[in-house]
């Protein structure tokens, strides 16, 4: 069973308690049925349907003003351009009869005329030319007002609901028609109930004094039965759909319920956006609260969503400035200061989307500021919340313009590979809109891990190379928009704009132009690609919304989906911008899969239409029709792709010129995404497949094998319910990249990706304080090998698990790094580890052998870093009467005071995490007291532990006795755990 | 006027002083031979610089034309090392205790007394300057800020010129004869430095007899 919400629908709007909304209501104490605004009089006229009259509401709102009580329902009603005459018809098909009055008000005169029509009145608009075109059931009239005399224009068929009707009625169910001029008053557009449940849509030329209509079969049903008209009538919005004057839909809203008495519209062609409430239902999706979409007018995508106190129910105008909406809502009007909304309470963020970019290596936290304002530039409350693990957001509320600190700890990722994503909430107590969430990814890739990925916002769908130039396209669906990118430095050089939810492309085989389907438009964009501008688009038949488009030598092919009983292949004609769907597909039934992809081979002598039921198909450009039709699968999913050898990939199956399996490459784990054929070979990408977030490799398409899969930094897109045929890979034409569709937006790999540098090996470990083999938890350590890394030292501390893409590990345990270079890692031993321990390396170019060690509980070693003059290499024994080195030239005196520096001295109390600065208060002290002696005489150790403020760095503060044995080469021996370390010291008196 | 100014104090301090003693004070410079250390890397000269020093004595007359004396003598040298043009030095003194027989030409009660010395003690050699753990030349010794003991030697000559009954003034010339202090100038592992240290050193003094 299907879990169906229905927004705004029976008032499960929990979640907008207590948040601001935008707009003022006026009851009236009945269901409005139309409205129409009076500027010259500063008032609003609203058809009280139910309660008989026309009320009068200033247009500064408050309460009615006045009424205007008529006989009859009044079901429409239109104020004549001069402002003089308001047209008001009547709806009453019940008893007693009614005359099919139209009421004619002369609001200068206070004069009140009523023309009988005879026939059911359903709709009134007036023109330009002062007159008004009335929509009856029978026919369409034109009205003069002066006059009273009526014309018959046209005959047609529309019906209105028998009165009476069930309660939960309300007018714009029962009258369903209504009508809307445009700003010039030169087009009358309008609705109704055609016979049969059919629409009625109409379009009358005020000039030309001719209506044009046709009848609609509308799948959801065809609401709000709202009718708004640009300034010049060439575009116009009918419920859910947004015509040009053609009557092509360039746009429609997506997932709209269709219901009649709910939602309104309004085009502003100043601002060129359209507002609009239009309920939908989306599976699964929570009940929405009552909103405004503020959408671009040309193909409806959304910018701005904006909390109303209740729902809109009917028609809305806005004043000639375009300041003030007026709109029928469910208590009577609703007067929404559009013009006025910078001066709203709202509150939204400055970015898109956060990216961190961590590092399985790396510990710690990572802060990015995300800047909350107010678009108004306003004081607004707000409160910031973010449901993922290991973020945390200071200040969680304020007041905007904020910057809010948002924090993830890296720890809370160490086990996940690829991005994670999660969304930052914005709320507001006194903010009108409702902002879009934030966006946060969080990556967190191997060292080995391929592909640099780059941020593109948004939900993409599809990506295509530019075989002629150095460029590339991305599809982003919930913007309409194609992004056009450089292929050598990966930023964005344009963005063109698309029909409503974009699906699919395709370029002309000469280059020229590329073409983008659109799953809620019954047009093909076209776009010069030389010029990266739109031209004509191409436009299909009613009820055809092209998802997939290819093109070949031959033909331009779509494959539509249609709101009917079969979707189809349809035709492009490139030249006269039309499309039209083919009778047949050869010999077979023009009858496809709703998910169906089309692609061309890069000769252009064919095109593949791949199912997701598993059919196949193959236009022959040469025969210039369908040859082949195969179904040698239960279903299809993820990537498709064509060769220039008439070879084809779909799924994971190699189709031969006649589509027969050739070869099928398996896939170990995970789902393929992508598929791309490269010279004589394949690459495929697939997600997600553990340990790597996504795999990229090459396929030996003669021996079906996979070739040195690699990791990637992220997981490719995968396909998902009605779209799961995916094209997520394009080789650019430059030959030096490879981009792939990825979860933060796109990722880039080298051409030659899988040529690895040699990976690393581990000789030995040695103590970083005297090169011996001296090794303990927490010690300073040299790590001596071969191709361990770029070289890179640490900035400082805490010292860096991550360093030149370098990755190390004992036992699991990230290890803090110094420096890295080709021969040497200069690292610090975590703490937690004793005994046998196995050592890891990763890099870029693999990971290294395991190298296996054994590591005490201590193992001092005294640091051999010391320099006075030209002497190097001194042991860092320190007499602390004159702080210098204890040489020869410095010798120890008996009852001297010594600080010796070494490491691995092993676990301390209190524990200090490997990488971070010792404490200074309290001091580290070494768990395992160590002894330290000087010719065999036991001095005083007053202190042994980790220096404050370094890692990994021991100190034994010790005094000699006065009795030490005396001696030009005196051994100072340090015991600690059954291990041991001498050096040789001059001590003199 | 100063030298006159203690000689007039001295007088009045010892106004009932016998002929059978001597007690007196001198200053004195000191001269050092210095020696070779000798290493792989070459050879330097190490010893003492040119120093200042003070000495007190207290002696009697046992015979006629001798007798026999405590000296104690302070004398502040530097420890230096030369090679190549190179010096390096380090503070340091010494001091030193020894008895001596003098015999003298001319008996006692004679206003000149011209003497030879000889005797034996102990010095003790300090360095004293600041160490470092970079010395320059250290490949060939080590001054060091440390002390030794050594056996001590010495002879002269002088003259004892009888100003008064009471008061003598005297004039010599002293070799001292140590060892060469290896602990306070160590050789450099693979330096040697061998042989005896000899100092020489002018001394001229006032003593009070009685």
């Amino acid at each position: 069973m299907k879990l169906v919400s229905i927004s705004a629908g029976l008032c499960l709007w929990a979640v907008a308690a207590g948040a601001g909304t935008f707009g003022t209501v006026v009851p009236i104490g009945g269901h409005a049925a139309d409205l129409a605004l009076d500027e010259r009089r500063g008032v609003v006229y609203l058809a009280n349907f139910t309660a008989q009259r026309i009320d009068v509401v200033p247009v500064a709102g408050g309460a009615v003003q006045s009424s205007i009580n008529v006989t009859w329902q009044p079901g429409s009603i239109a104020l004549s351009r001069d402002g003089r005459y308001l047209a008001v018809t009547h709806f009453w098909n019940f008893e007693p009869p009614a005359p099919n009055p139209v009421t004619v008000v002369d609001l200068d005169g206070n004069v009140r005329r009523t023309v009988v029509l005879g026939v059911l009145p359903l709709a009134v608009a007036f023109g330009a030319d002062n007159r008004a075109l009335i929509l009856t059931a029978k026919d369409f009239r034109l009205l003069d007002p002066v006059s009273g005399t009526v014309q018959i224009l046209d005959t047609i068929e529309a019906v209105g609901k028998k009165l009476p009707v069930p309660l939960v009625s309300f007018p714009p169910q029962i009258v369903q028609a209504t009508m809307a001029v445009s700003g010039d008053g030169q087009v009358i557009y309008g609705l109704a109930e055609a016979a049969g449940g059919r629409v009625l849509q109409f379009g009358y030329d005020v000039a030309a004094g001719q209506v044009s209509a046709r009848n609609l079969t509308t799948v959801p049903p065809f609401g709000p039965r709202v009718v708004s008209v640009n300034h010049d009538g060439s575009a116009w919005l009918a419920a859910w759909g947004l015509f040009d004057a053609r009557g092509v839909l360039m746009a429609q809203f997506r997932n709209a319920t269709g219901a009649y008495a709910l939602g309104t519209h309004a085009i502003d062609s100043a601002r060129g956006v359209v507002y609009a409430q239009i309920p939908t239902q989306v599976e699964g999706a929570a009940a929405a609260p009552p909103l405004l979409g503020i959408l671009d007018a040309d193909n409806l995508a959304l910018r701005e969503r904006i909390r109303l106190p209740e729902n809109l129910a009917g028609k809305a105008v806005l004043d000639s400035k375009g300041d003030v909406l007026y709109a029928v809502s469910d208590s009577g009007l609703m007067i929404l200061p559009v013009g006025a909304l910078d001066k709203q309470p709202r509150v939204a963020a400055r970015q898109e989307a956060l990216v961190f970019r961590g590092n399985f290596c790396e510990r710690g936290a990572l802060t990015q500021e995300l800047e909350v304002a107010d678009p108004g530039g306003g004081r607004t409350d707000f409160r910031v919340s973010v449901s993922a693990p290991g973020v945390t957001v200071s200040p969680a509320s304020g007041v905007t313009p904020a910057r809010v600190r948002v924090t993830v700890d890296l720890i809370a990722y160490q086990n996940r590979r690829g991005t994670a994503t999660a969304d930052i909430e914005i709320r507001s107590v006194a903010a009108v809109n409702l902002p879009p969430p934030v966006r946060l990814l969080v990556n967190n890739r191997e060292p080995d891990h391929r592909c640099a990925f780059y941020n593109v916002h948004g939900k993409l769908v599809d990506l295509l190379a530019d075989p002629a130039r150095d460029r590339f396209y991305v599809l982003r669906q919930d913007k309409n928009q194609v992004l056009v990118f450089d292929g050598s430095t990966f930023s964005q050089i344009a963005t063109l704009r698309t029909g409503n939810t974009p699906t699919g492309m395709a370029i002309t085989l000469d280059a020229a132009y590329l073409l983008v389907g659109n799953d809620d438009s019954q047009i093909a964009n076209v776009f010069d690609l030389n010029r990266l501008q739109p031209t004509e688009p191409i436009v299909f038949q009613p009820g055809h919304y092209p998802r997939s488009i290819a093109a070949s030598g031959g033909a331009i092919l779509a494959a539509s989906r249609v709101a009917g009983p079969a979707h189809t292949i349809d035709r492009v004609n490139l030249y006269t911008r039309n499309a039209l769907p083919l009778p047949s597909l050869g010999i077979y039934d023009n009858n496809i899969n709703i998910n169906t992809v089309l692609v061309g081979t890069p000769s252009g002598s064919s095109i593949l239409a791949a199912m997701a039921d598993g059919r196949l198909l193959l236009y022959n450009a040469s025969a210039d029709t369908f040859t082949i039709s195969r179904k040698d699968f239960p279903a299809l999913a993820g990537p498709y792709a064509a060769a220039s050898n008439e070879q084809f990939l779909v799924d994971k199956y190699l189709l031969n010129p006649s589509l027969v399996p050739l070869r099928q490459f398996d896939i170990d784990a995970g789902t393929a995404s992508g598929f791309a054929f490269v010279d004589q070979y394949g690459v495929r990408t697939s997600a997600p497949s553990a340990p790597a977030p996504g795999v990229i490799e090459r396929i030996d398409i003669e021996r079906a094998q996979s070739v040195r899969p690699t990791g990637m930094s992220e997981a490719p897109l995968v396909g998902e319910t009605g779209a799961v045929l995916t094209r997520t890979l394009a080789p650019l034409a430059n030959r030096r990249s490879m981009v792939v569709l990825t979860t933060s937006g796109f990722s880039v790999c080298p051409w030659n990706y899988d040529e690895a540098g040699p990976a690393p090996r581990l000789a030995r470990v040695l103590s970083a304080a005297d090169g011996s083999g001296a090794l303990a938890p927490g010690a300073l350590v040299r790590i001596v090998g071969a191709d361990l890394g770029a070289a890179v030292a640490a900035q400082g501390l805490p010292l860096p698990t991550a360093l030149a893409e370098s990755c190390l590990t004992v036992n699991g345990r990230l290890v803090p790094m110094l420096a890295v270079s080709s021969g040497e890692i200069k690292a610090q031993l975590p703490f937690e580890i004793a005994g046998n321990v196995a050592m890891l390396l990763r890099t870029p170019s693999g990971a290294s052998n395991t190298l296996n060690l054994t590591l005490p509980a201590a193992a001092p070693s005294v640091f051999r870093s010391g320099a006075a003059g030209p002497l190097t290499g001194l042991a860092t024994v320190i007499r602390a009467s004159n702080g210098e080195f204890v040489t020869l030239s410095n010798p120890v005196h008996r009852g001297d005071a010594l600080v010796i520096y070494g490491t691995g001295l092993g676990r301390t109390d209190p524990a200090v995490e490997a990488g971070l600065a010792a404490p200074a208060d309290p001091l580290a002290s070494a768990l395992i007291p160590p002894q330290v002696e000087l010719g065999g005489v036991a001095l005083h150790v007053l202190f042994a532990g980790l220096t404050p403020g370094h890692a990994g760095v021991y100190q034994i503060n010790a005094t000699v006795p006065g009795w030490a044995p005396l001696g030009m080469s005196v051994p100072l021996t340090i015991r600690q755990a059954g291990q041991s370390t001498t050096l040789e010291v001059r001590v003199v008196e | 006027m100063r030298p006159t100014l203690l000689l007039s104090v001295l007088l009045a301090a010892s106004p009932a002083a016998a002929q059978h003693w001597e007690a007196g004070a001198a200053a004195a410079v000191g001269f050092s031979s210095g020696r070779t250390a000798a290493g792989a890397a070459g050879q330097a000269d190490a010893g003492f610089a040119r120093g200042l020093g003070a000495s007190a004595y207290f002696g009697q007359n046992l015979y006629r034309y001798f007798s026999g004396e405590f000296r104690y003598t302070f004398q502040r040298s530097d420890l230096r090392l030369t090679s190549g043009g190179a010096e390096v030095r380090f503070r340091g003194l010494s001091h030193a205790v020894h008895y001596d027989w003098l015999v003298h030409s001319r008996p006692a009660g004679a206003r000149v007394r011209p003497f030879a010395v000889a005797g034996a003690g102990v010095k003790q050699y300090r360095g004293t300057g600041r160490e470092s753990a970079w010395q320059p030349l250290s490949q060939f010794a080590l001054l060091t800020r440390t002390r030794e003991w050594k056996p001590l030697l010495n002879a002269g000559a002088g003259v004892k010129l009888a100003a008064s009954p009471r008061v003598t003034f005297r004039v010599e010339l002293r070799s001292y004869v140590t060892s060469f202090p290896d602990k306070v100038i160590a050789p450099a592992p693979g330096a040697k430095i061998g042989g005896w240290l000899h100092t020489w050193a002018p001394l001229a003094g006032v003593s009070a007899t009685f």
